[in-house]
């Protein structure tokens, strides 16, 4: 059931939304990343889980093209990436962004054409419709004049949503989207989310959220500095995996299984493919 | 103080002081050249402020004293001068920033003392150094020629050109640089890019304001529209238009009450933005009063 690196090389790159071969990332002698290789197919709402520091948000901006690497080859949706990355849509990590910034929600939204504008163009009233359009699917439009800063964490990620969508990706990446938003905002992501991958694009997610990852993605990708394990939620959510991940003890503790790792003890979900939470 | 502003508006009224000093042509170039001054710096400013670059620009306007002085000694155009400085200075921060030792504010901070250390060691050779250094750091704006307008004409176009040319680039980039670099935008291009904004607005202040002063216009001007408005294109438009009528009413000030002129100039500004942070509905300390008022219902 799970993909070994024998298998995702085994893959052909014209095949896959994303195809990752040999990678490998460093931040000065640190090695953030090593020998990871992933083929990931179309229409799949894919879940990067790992500890704190073991190379989610490195392995995303690799594939974005935004921090140095090494790779024998990274090909998205069957080209290169220099090329196919224009079809990535991106929802950064919501601090690494200048929220005291004198732009509205509509102008943020709107950032999300500029990737695809020549080099003087500016947005025509098609993007602005886009813009409109990508804004009430998320729930902003009503606020659309309104600046960022005056947004909860929740609306922030929204309209961070919108701009990806703006993007016109037909891969969705996202680093950390449902970090520190409101249920309603978590569920209104979580739905487009499925809407996206059910229009046949691919979803690719870094999240700690163990619990929505298990119960939402259809393949999870474990990560800590390599790729540990990668294939079907329900495969690859077992507690062997999970402590092999998060590299600490397993404890069995009556129904509730407890890993003892490095970033504190982690408590899984009972259940991996059970109903929501009531 | 005020004898020469009563003088003149008993001999005619407002309208006669505003038009009085039109008559000198020293006072027709220096009005043109500090609001177009006040226009370039207020536009560019916006993204030192949003960016947090003022410690740079404060590096460059004192950094390329050397440049100055020289072209002040060979009577040439301070402009000139100042423009060859700013790029060696800008070469030689991009080469010492590479270090991963020393941070970057710590080179720039190195670099642009040991710099302007160089320009007043070779200005003190001269017989009439300290007067030379005086109008140097503060600037003469009486002193502006038809052809100083003429440079500060052509290098404001530019500015503004760029500036409204590459708004995407500058504006993505400042404001979401993961999002920018994902997309393709080259950022140490766009950096640079607007370094040389930075330095060009500096440099054809230098006639007007001096390499002291030159950085209130930068910064002051655009942090007070910052607080009116949340917009980033009425932000530059706002503050293009703060400095320049800041830079007038200034100068105008300092012919009646004969002070000297970049200093009432960069005094206003100052006072102006503290007026405007204590009354701004929005930004200011009286709408921060009224919402902690708010909070604590």
């Amino acid at each position: 059931m799970l993909q070994d690196a024998e298998q995702a090389k085994s893959f052909l790159p014209a095949d896959c939304a994303l195809y990752v071969r040999g990678l490998n990332v460093r931040y000065g002698e640190n090695v953030a990343l090593h020998d990871v290789d992933l083929a990931i197919g179309w229409g799949k709402l894919v879940g990067v889980i790992g500890p704190n520091g073991a190379g989610k948000s490195t392995l995303l901006k690799a594939i974005l093209g935004v921090v140095p690497h090494q790779a024998q080859e990274i090909s998205i949706a069957g080209r290169r990436q220099a090329q196919g990355r224009k079809l990535l849509a991106y929802v950064p990590q919501r601090e690494e962004v200048r929220w005291d910034f004198p732009v509205t929600v509509e102008d943020v939204t709107l950032m999300g054409s500029y990737g695809r504008l020549g080099l003087l163009a500016r947005p025509s009233v098609q993007d602005r419709k886009l813009a409109a359009f990508a804004l009430e699917q998320v729930g902003m439009y009503d606020l659309r004049r309104s600046q960022i800063s005056q947004l909860s964490g929740g609306q922030q990620q929204r309209v961070f949503l919108a701009r990806a969508l703006v993007q016109q990706g037909r891969i969705l990446v996202l680093d950390e989207p449902l970090n520190g938003v409101d249920s309603s905002t978590q569920e209104t992501i979580l739905n487009l989310l499925t809407d996206f991958r059910q229009s046949g694009g691919t979803v690719l997610m870094a999240t700690h959220d163990l619990e929505t990852a298990a119960r939402l993605c259809d393949e999870l990708c474990c990560i800590n500095r390599t790729v540990i394990a990668y294939g079907p939620a329900a495969a690859v959510f077992t507690p062997e995996t999970l402590a092999r991940t998060y590299g600490g003890t397993l404890l069995h503790a009556g129904h509730q299984d407890i890993i003892i790792g490095t970033n504190g003890p982690l408590m899984l979900p009972t259940k991996p493919e059970g109903e929501p939470r009531v | 103080m005020f004898d020469a502003f009563q003088q003149c508006i008993s001999a005619g009224g407002v309208g006669n002081c505003l038009s009085n000093p039109l008559n000198y042509a020293f006072m027709r170039n220096g009005l043109i050249e500090v609001a177009l001054v006040g226009l370039i710096c207020g536009v560019v400013g916006c993204y030192v402020v949003l960016r947090g670059l003022s410690f740079l620009g404060d590096a460059f306007s004192h950094g390329i004293l050397p440049g100055v002085v020289i072209a002040y000694l060979l009577g040439q155009s301070v402009f000139l001068g100042g423009l060859l400085a700013a790029v060696v200075i800008g070469l030689i921060i991009s080469l010492l920033t590479q270090s991963q030792r020393i941070s970057e504010d710590t080179s720039i901070g190195i670099l642009f003392a040991g710099s302007f250390a160089l320009g007043i060691v070779l200005l003190s050779s001269q017989r009439n150094y300290t007067s030379s250094l005086t109008t140097i750091l503060i600037g003469y704006v009486l002193g502006v020629s038809e052809s100083d307008i003429y440079t500060t004409l052509l290098a404001g176009a530019v500015v503004l050109g760029i500036v409204f040319l590459f708004y995407k680039q500058f504006l993505i980039t400042s404001f979401d640089r993961g999002m920018a670099a994902a997309m393709g935008f080259r950022l140490g291009l766009i950096d640079l890019g607007l370094i040389v904004l930075i330095a060009l607005a500096v440099v054809t202040s230098l006639q007007a304001l001096g390499n002291i002063l030159v950085l209130a216009m930068l910064i002051t001007p655009s942090a007070t529209a910052r607080l009116l408005t949340d917009r980033l294109p009425v932000m530059m438009g706002l503050a293009g238009l703060i400095g320049a009528v800041e830079g007038l009413v200034g100068l105008y000030f300092s012919f009646y009450v004969k002070i000297a002129a970049g200093g009432a100039i960069v005094l206003l500004a100052t006072l102006v933005f503290f007026i405007v942070i204590t009354l701004s509905p929005k930004h200011g300390v009286i709408g921060w009063l009224r919402q902690r008022q708010r909070q604590a219902k």
